[in-house]
């Protein structure tokens, strides 16, 4: 016997369930939505109006074992891996020449390196916390204005962002970026969908210390030898360097593992983007090369640089298409807070 | 600027995350109308492109994101042979099927439920498309009548009375079978009945 029941009156979307199949819960695997958003991401990135680089990411991905086979598979599709950019500030010089690199010294540089990280002060912060980095940073973008790909610049300027240890709050302030908004951004994530621990600090401090499994970690499913492999390995310590902090073990551990990653050289003689000349741990792949920059006296992380090796959009070898100093890492109590104390 | 605003601005990043807060329920939607992993999958990504190629329409409201992607994820499902054709190289680029080894348990898992799978396609099967759709968003997608309306581009009414009629339609095919299966029952011969009971699960389970 049927019940008559109008159209305009809702319905029971129960009654579905006894006239239709069961449907089991079915999720999307993790690991395997991890690897699409990586793919989508490049897609993104190759037909992105503008396209800053891997920095505004956020986030590393060492914690997701998944995650360096991620990279590994996607497409590169500019130096850097992950978009490009420019600078005004020291407009790139065609045929700039490029400290060529060795792995004369390496391995002592690296011990002297760890051991200027370790003397560092330890910065541990509470779970209510929050990780401060300031730097300094140059951003561009690729335009397709009159149908050519050019490298667009903007100066260098100030980043502020605030992590809590979990990774899930975050708050941004770059003013100088061009997409962000002018009052800063909280970039928060929700714990029930993010349920990776992807570069948070907490990740962090997980990591193994044994350089060689931690470097296995780093590949994921990688190839050592890899080139592609190579550089998100090294990609992916770089990216802790720039606004993460680690225990000086896992710090030394991190730097011992990169200098085991193929194509990684002592570079004599850089410069980070304020100026100041530094010695770097360095990997080159297709297109620029991705250089850690320390203090040639005291082995102080500065920043980072990439640097074209090979003509790319219009811009010649020696072209810096990325840079990052370090002004100051701190723990903080809130999100805007300063570490003087005041707020942003 | 809000994150939708950079997505039209074409901001990546922000892309990024319009597709991790959105995955599993694109995917969901895409599993339960195709029926079909690999086939899902492909939606996945082919809706996803087209929201980067379409982000310009993006809508403004912080709540609009779903079924805006719905509409498109529900296009891609009509059409999956255009979409893939318009975006031929890029799906290329896409990571392989088997790029991911499957944890054992959830070979085990995928297997109980392609069962199930299965029996949805072959239910929805027997609905117009349109009443298909609306099953599909509002049941098993769980949208609200308004997403769905948003989704497919027709007004809320609309959605109503379809998911009404499907509902109408599933319970007379329904009848049907349980009175065929009871008529079959009565007409067959004893010796033949082992036969004929593996046949007829999938239909006994469905009416239970």
């Amino acid at each position: 016997m049927r019940i008559f029941r109008r159209p305009q009156e809702p319905l029971d979307l129960g009654d579905f369930d006894l006239l239709l199949p069961r449907q089991a819960e079915t999720a999307l695997p993790e690991a395997r939505q991890a690897l699409l958003e990586e793919a989508l991401w490049a897609e993104a990135q190759r037909t992105a109006p503008c396209a800053p680089r891997s920095r505004a990411r956020r986030t590393a991905w060492v914690a997701l074992p998944a995650a360096a086979a991620v990279m590994a598979g996607a497409v590169i599709v500019a130096p850097g891996g992950s978009g490009t950019s420019g600078t005004d500030i020291r407009p790139p010089k065609a045929g700039t020449k490029l400290e060529p690199g060795t792995t004369k010294g390496l391995s002592a540089t690296v011990d002297r390196i760890s051991l200027a990280a370790a003397r560092q002060p330890v910065l541990e912060p509470r779970q209510d916390q929050y990780i401060y980095v300031e730097s300094k940073v140059t951003g561009g973008w690729v335009d397709r204005a009159g149908g050519k790909e050019k490298l667009v610049v903007n100066p260098l300027h100030s980043r502020q962002v605030w992590h809590s240890p979990d990774g899930l709050k975050s708050f941004i302030y770059e003013p100088g970026h061009k997409f962000m908004d002018k009052e800063g951004e909280d970039l928060d994530l929700d714990p029930a969908r993010e349920v990776t621990d992807r570069g948070s600090y907490n990740s962090v401090k997980m990591l193994p210390t044994d350089p060689d499994v931690l470097l296995k970690r780093l590949y994921g499913s990688g190839r050592m030898g890899d080139a592609q492999a190579d550089w998100t390995a090294f990609g992916e310590i770089g990216q802790l360097l720039e606004e993460q902090i680690a225990t000086p073990q896992i710090s030394a551990a991190l730097f011992k593992a990169a200098a085991k990653i193929p194509g990684v050289t002592l570079v004599d003689k850089t410069v980070d983007a304020t100026g100041r000349t530094g010695v770097a741990i360095a990997h080159t792949s297709l297109n620029s090369r991705q250089e850690w920059i320390f203090d040639r006296n005291t082995y102080e992380y500065l920043g980072q640089r990439d640097v074209l090796v090979k003509p790319y959009r219009g811009l010649d070898p020696g072209a810096v298409t990325y840079e990052t100093v370090v002004i100051k890492r701190a723990v903080v109590n809130a999100k805007k807070e300063l570490p003087d104390g005041t707020t942003l | 600027m809000s994150i939708h605003t950079r997505i039209r601005d074409g901001d990546p990043d922000s892309f990024r995350h319009l597709f991790r807060s959105h995955a599993q329920i694109v995917h969901r939607y895409a599993l339960r109308a195709t029926g079909d992993w690999s086939t899902a999958e492909d939606v996945v990504s082919l809706t996803f492109l087209e929201a980067w190629r379409l982000r310009a329409k993006l809508p403004e409201e912080p709540d609009g994101a779903k079924a805006w992607l719905m509409g498109i994820a529900v296009n891609v499902q009509r059409n999956t042979n255009r979409a893939a054709r318009r975006h031929e190289k890029a799906l290329a680029r896409m990571p392989a099927k088997e790029a991911v080894p499957d944890i054992a348990g959830e070979v085990v898992g995928r297997m109980a439920d392609a069962e199930q799978l299965t029996a949805a396609k072959n239910a929805l099967g027997k609905l117009r498309r349109s009443e298909r759709e609306v099953v599909t968003l509002c049941v098993w997608s769980g949208l609200s009548y308004a997403e769905a309306a948003e989704a497919l581009g027709v007004a809320v009414g609309t959605v109503r009375s379809r998911l009404f009629r499907a509902r109408e339609r599933l319970r007379k095919l329904a009848e049907h079978e349980l009175r065929q299966h009871a008529d079959e029952t009565a007409a067959r011969r004893p010796e033949h009945l082992h036969l004929r009971l593996n046949l007829n699960r999938p239909y006994e389970k469905w009416n239970r």
